[in-house]
């Protein structure tokens, strides 16, 4: 089954069962960032199919249909109550029906969908406030019962409400003036209790107004709403949910400070204005455009709506909605006495607004009217008039661009560069051809600042793909260095204090300051660093980050471990800590506990979840790595990195369509990165698809700084098409054009040891291992290859380098491989010590995962034993299973311990009999263990004698026997080799 | 306006129909019979107008969608009067077909409308060019849902265009309410998949 059709099965099975993406998602974790995208938008789609097609029977599907009821294993089992049924479920979570059992009251649990990634924090604050809510009672406000936890997500239970919204009752009708009033008064006395104990709502809108059976208005999810969209926002696409129609201008603005009772009277305004008029004060074809809206256009007087509107009503609508909260009613209870004052007839306290407002505000609406209603008669005052509109027009715009700024100032001092930018490019298209040079230049510099920081984060972020290692450190400091010059912002041979003063004049310092303390993590001349971090300091000032810019801190492993283990987290200090983490990482320390702690506090950063997602696949551990780049991705779905670094893991864990995938997206998204298309290549020879993989890597431009590593993979490919002469080509070219590649020095390894070249293979090989490849694979073999073409002192140097770097290996594997290579010829006390010390190692290892390969280890202890003149304990080790493997290895090595136990004729026989099993054709000679049996053989030989050929036809019928034996007929005696031994040969072609 | 009886009504008016002999003037009958698609109509009319176009409500143009309704009803009429449907299934199957082309004609010739609103009303040139995303037109929709496959369609047409319960649907289409509930789930992913570059102008309401 294709991954699409998997997707659209759980999308079936997510509408069906009404649980959440991460519940459908449970056996496919990997599937779950799609599916989570794909539900969004199906959500989206469903929405805008409600807007055109509004269904009148919005609860048909549960009350009438039986395939509506969710699966009853779902329900969640929470203490102290009987979850009844699904009511509903939506962007912040689940709504049950549930009895609570003690009280046998039916109420509605709602369950949070706060995700894997809410912060602790985030729910200790919001059940603080859940239980101040708690505290509310009024008839028209939804009492909030009691507020859990079930398994790790947040719930609280409220009064049961057996009716539909407000917003399902209006459906776009508009009601009755004085119906509306009347309605709207009721809230604002409801409102104004819960604001006498310091709530405030900051959502209210007709989704959140209940009504019950007998009408009575009833206000929900006070005070919880939009902190838990905040909170759920995070595990979203960054698709805002819910509307902005309803909100305040200083809530669409993001001031957060501002938010308090006015933002809820504004609300009320809204719900007021949409209950006369059928429709909410502003509704675009966009969220965005709406919040422009929101904030920078006066809203229609609802009267033009809807004629019968009283001008009193008009009057108190608009004063809810004034931009500015102080000009709204001082309190809801203000609100709600000024709309019994217009039920009851009286004069409204609310003034209209000024007449020259008023003239402005008409103005507006009717800048330009159609040239085709003007007769000759009002052809002069429309002249007249065309004049004022054009000097009005000018003060709209000159207006809007001022608040653009004033927004783009705004979102500088948060940080908020996406949104500066957004401001820059809005007041550009207003400005649009008007002459004004001055605030076209402030823009101009303004948009040259922004693309500078967007620069800065693309070096950042680049520097993490984990393929580009080798070199990623200087490559960024080039990066960096190049992005300062030409921005004329950093010229080195300035006192740090003119740097600092420069880079403060400039309005995206904080930016900056970033770049530098990333800059100086990069860079490995030491002075260099302290430069960079004095200018940062100069720059910050700032007591906690400067401290942390102390230059002994980064030199020193142990003063670094004990820094970041009681460093205190807060916003400055966050991206810091990130470079520190990193520099403990190259100090070899390990920077997960301190990641682990940044992403406890930051859920939602996209550095701190991809930084702890590298850090944990470093340590080995690339599953649990994949959850860190899914956050990652889910926060910022358009960058390729983390796709690029779950493509990766999944590559470790050997899941290799999926790497394919992931790679792929990395790809489109930064198409000119030639790392992503490196892995996608790498990942389609990996999946056998060589043909594919030349292609994609012959679109890697000659000046790409890795082409001699795409030249070395399509000679890979190649390889595995065995065409070897044309693979040799590639490689040799690659490594003219970068000797420095050690995967290109194994690449033609192997292709010169399948043209058997044994003695250029070794050549190139010491090449290879001379640029320390960090994998065991590439050096496992060398030493058995030079003893086997009788380079002896190689072969010891091979030993110890192999000693020196693996002895420490915790992989039973390649503890046993490195013992074992060290024991083919007679060692000293030293060697055979750390051998032995490997081989304990591999034998302790767990039964459960090694138990097939304990004949190997127990084959390589034996060698050592042998080596250490312990016969009988040699020879025990040389039991029934491992005799059986690597023949004729084992029957060679029983041959010298019997010649030496004073058994020559034995001997003899256990030497023809393992010669009797190989085929000794130096033309097949191309691995290891054909090395190693060669090397065995001659030494067995020189004791014992040389061991005789067994005839064609006694060969055979071993061949024969041992096939019958253990393994089915059809299979070829190579075949069998291949299928018992555990460990591959270690030419494989794929790319490591 | 109740909905509830939609399938009964209609095979009542269906029955009363077939009663009718020969040539005899079937008009008042069938008037009847499709008034009730005609209200629902002028709903799915108002709603397009109001969400795709709202700026064409507003002054100067103050667009209504009563103004707008009265020529596609009256064509619809005629389109069902000529062909007498046999089945309330080929009723609706008819009606659905004619309230959607009726809606896609009056999208067009709204489009045709909004960039002289846009000229009277728009402060400044479309000043969101990009950024903003794509917000879904209702000609959009329509032809995505035109191209659903028969029974996709026909079960999103009965429930969200006729805008019938899921029962109701049920006994028309001659299928238990699951799969009509499994054929409404699918239509609305094959939708989604169709309007894939389609972002959220306005998120999901809340529960």
């Amino acid at each position: 089954m294709t991954n699409e059709d998997r997707i659209e099965e759980l999308l079936e099975a997510l509408m069906e069962e009404r649980c959440t993406p991460e519940e459908a998602c449970a056996a496919c974790p990997e599937l779950l960032p799609e599916v989570r995208k794909r539900w969004n938008h199906l959500q989206c789609v469903e929405h805008q199919v409600g807007l055109f097609f509004p269904t009148l029977v919005r609860r048909a599907s549960t009350d009438t249909d039986p395939s509506g009821e969710p699966d009853a294993k779902r329900l969640p089992k929470i203490d102290g109550y009987e979850v009844q049924s699904v009511l509903g479920s939506g962007g912040m979570g689940v709504v049950y029906r549930a009895r609570h059992v003690k009280l046998n009251r039916i109420v509605a649990l709602k369950m949070l969908r706060s995700g894997a990634y809410a912060g602790l924090h985030e729910l200790v604050r919001f059940q603080r406030e859940a239980e101040a809510v708690a505290g509310l009672s009024h008839p028209n406000i939804v009492q909030v019962h009691d507020v859990g936890e079930f398994d790790g997500q947040p719930f609280f239970t409220m009064e049961f409400v057996d009716g539909q919204s407000l917003a399902e009752a209006l459906a776009g009708t508009p009601q009755p003036a004085r119906q509306a009033a009347a309605f709207v008064a009721v809230l604002a006395q409801a409102v104004q209790v819960a604001h006498n104990s310091g709530i405030v709502h900051r959502d209210l809108k007709p989704a959140n107004v209940l009504l019950a059976p007998d009408g009575t208005p009833k206000i929900a999810d006070f005070g919880l709403a939009r902190r838990i969209e905040g909170a759920s926002d995070l595990t979203l696409t960054g698709a805002r949910i819910g509307t902005p129609s309803y909100m305040a201008p200083e809530q669409a603005a993001g001031h957060t400070s501002l938010i308090g009772p006015s933002t809820d009277l504004y609300a009320l305004g809204a719900i007021l204005y949409e209950m006369v008029t059928g429709r909410p004060p502003f509704r675009a074809e966009t969220a965005i455009e709406t919040e422009r809206q929101v904030m920078a256009e006066e809203p229609v007087s609802p009267s033009r709506l809807n004629p019968k509107v009283p001008c009193d009503l008009d009057t108190i609508c608009l004063k809810c909605l004034h931009k500015e909260p102080l000009r709204r009613y001082a309190t809801a209870e203000a609100l709600a006495g000024d709309l019994q004052r217009f039920l009851r007839g009286e004069p409204v306290l609310a003034r209209r607004v000024s007449r020259i407002e008023r003239a402005g505000k008409w103005a507006n609406r009717h800048r330009a009217l159609s040239a085709a209603l003007i007769s000759g008669a009002l052809l002069s005052i429309f002249l007249l008039s065309a004049a004022w509109w054009l000097m009005l027009d000018q003060a709209v715009t000159a207006r809007a661009v001022q608040n653009d700024f004033q927004e783009i100032v705004q979102a500088e001092q948060r940080s908020s560069w996406s949104d500066a930018q957004m401001a820059v490019e809005r007041a550009k298209a207003r400005l649009g051809d008007r002459q004004a040079t001055a605030l076209r230049d402030s823009l101009q510099k303004y948009g040259r600042e922004l693309k500078l920081v967007e620069r800065l984060e693309a070096i950042r972020l680049n520097r993490l793909v984990p393929m580009v290692e080798r070199d990623k450190f200087a490559h960024a400091v080039t990066k960096y260095e190049a992005a300062f010059r030409e921005n004329g912002l950093f010229d080195m041979r300035q006192p740090p204090k003119v740097l600092a003063a420069q880079i403060r004049s400039t309005n995206i310092a904080p930016a900056i300051v970033v770049a530098l303390d990333d800059w100086a993590s990069c860079v490995s001349d030491q002075s260099r660093r302290d430069e960079l971090f004095e200018v940062a300091r100069e720059v910050d000032r700032d007591p906690i980050t400067s401290q942390m810019r102390d230059p002994d801190l980064w030199t020193d492993r142990e003063k670094l471990t004990t820094f970041v283990q009681d460093a205190s987290i807060n916003d400055r200090s966050v991206q810091l800590l990130i470079y520190m983490g990193e520099r403990l990482r190259s100090l070899q320390g390990d920077p997960v506990p301190l990641y682990k702690r940044l992403q406890h506090m930051y859920p939602s950063d996209f550095f701190v979840n991809l930084m702890l997602g590298i850090a944990i696949q470093r340590n080995s551990n690339p599953s649990e790595a994949m959850r860190f780049y899914q956050a990652a991705i889910a926060i910022r779905p358009t960058a390729a990195v983390p796709h690029n670094n779950l493509g990766t893991a999944f590559t470790e864990c050997g899941r290799m369509e999926e790497a394919l995938e992931q790679f792929g997206i990395a790809m489109r998204l930064e198409p000119e990165s030639y790392d992503f298309r490196f892995n996608y290549a790498l990942a389609l020879s990996r999946l056998n698809r060589h043909e594919e993989a030349i292609q994609e890597l012959r679109f890697v431009p000659e000046e790409a700084p890795r082409y001699a590593l795409c030249l070395a993979l399509i000679g890979r490919c190649l390889m595995a098409q065995n065409r070897f002469t044309e693979a040799n080509v590639e490689i040799r070219r690659a490594l003219v054009l970068d000797p420095h590649i050690w995967e290109a020095h194994r690449a033609l390894r192997d292709s010169l040891l399948r043209l058997h070249q044994l003695e250029e293979a070794r050549a190139a090989w010491q090449q290879a291992i001379a640029l320390q490849p960090p994998d065991h694979q590439t050096w496992d073999g060398y030493a058995e290859l030079c003893l086997y073409l009788g380079h002896d002192d190689e072969y010891r140097r091979a030993c110890q380098l192999l000693l020196s770097r693996f002895g420490g290996s915790t992989d039973p594997a390649i503890a046993e491989r490195t013992g074992r290579a060290c024991l083919f010829l007679p060692v000293s006390d030293d060697e055979l010590r750390s051998a032995v010390t490997l081989l304990d190692r591999a034998l302790a290892a767990d039964q459960s995962r090694y138990g097939g390969f304990m004949p190997y280890f127990r084959f390589a202890k034996g060698l050592a034993e042998y080596r250490a003149g312990r016969l009988d304990s040699a020879r025990a080790l040389l039991d029934g299973d491992t005799m059986k493997i690597l023949e004729p290895a084992p029957h060679l090595l029983m041959a010298m311990i019997q010649h030496q136990q004073g058994q020559p004729q034995i001997a003899q026989k256990s030497l023809e009999a393992a010669v009797a099993r190989f085929d000794w054709n130096p033309t097949k000679a191309n691995n290891r263990e054909a090395w190693m049996y060669h090397i065995l053989r001659r030494e067995a030989e020189k004791m014992v004698g040389p061991g005789k050929q067994l005839s064609e036809a006694r060969l055979r019928h071993i061949d024969n026997v041992q096939t019958q034996r253990k393994y089915p007929k059809q299979l070829t005696p190579d075949q069998v080799k291949a299928a018992i031994t555990p460990v591959d040969h270690q030419f494989v072609l794929p790319w490591d | 306006m109740d909905e509830s009886g939609t399938t009964a009504a209609v095979q009542c008016y269906l029955d009363q129909l077939a009663g009718v002999s020969g040539d005899s003037p079937a008009g008042p009958v069938i008037r009847e019979l499709l008034g009730r698609s005609v209200n629902r109509l002028s709903v799915l009319c108002a709603s397009m107008l109001h969400r795709s176009y709202p700026r064409l409500t507003h002054p100067p143009l103050n667009l209504r969608s009563e103004e707008l309704l009265s020529a596609v009803v009256e064509r619809l009429l005629k389109a069902l009067r000529k062909t007498r449907p046999q089945s309330v299934r080929q009723f609706f199957a008819m009606a659905n077909q004619h309230i959607r082309w009726e809606l896609n004609d009056l999208a067009q010739r709204l489009d045709e409308k909004a960039p002289v609103a846009e000229f009277v009303e728009g402060l400044f040139p479309a000043p969101f060019s990009s950024g903003s995303g794509i917000s879904l037109d209702g000609r959009r929709m329509l032809e995505a849902i035109e191209n659903l496959p028969d029974e996709e369609r026909e079960v999103f047409s009965l429930i969200r265009i006729q805008g019938m319960t899921q029962v109701e649907a049920a006994e028309i289409a001659s299928v238990s309410s699951k799969t009509i509930q499994r054929r409404l789930n699918r239509s609305l992913i094959l939708l989604s998949k169709s309007l894939a570059d389609l972002r959220p102008s306005e998120g999901p309401g809340e529960v």
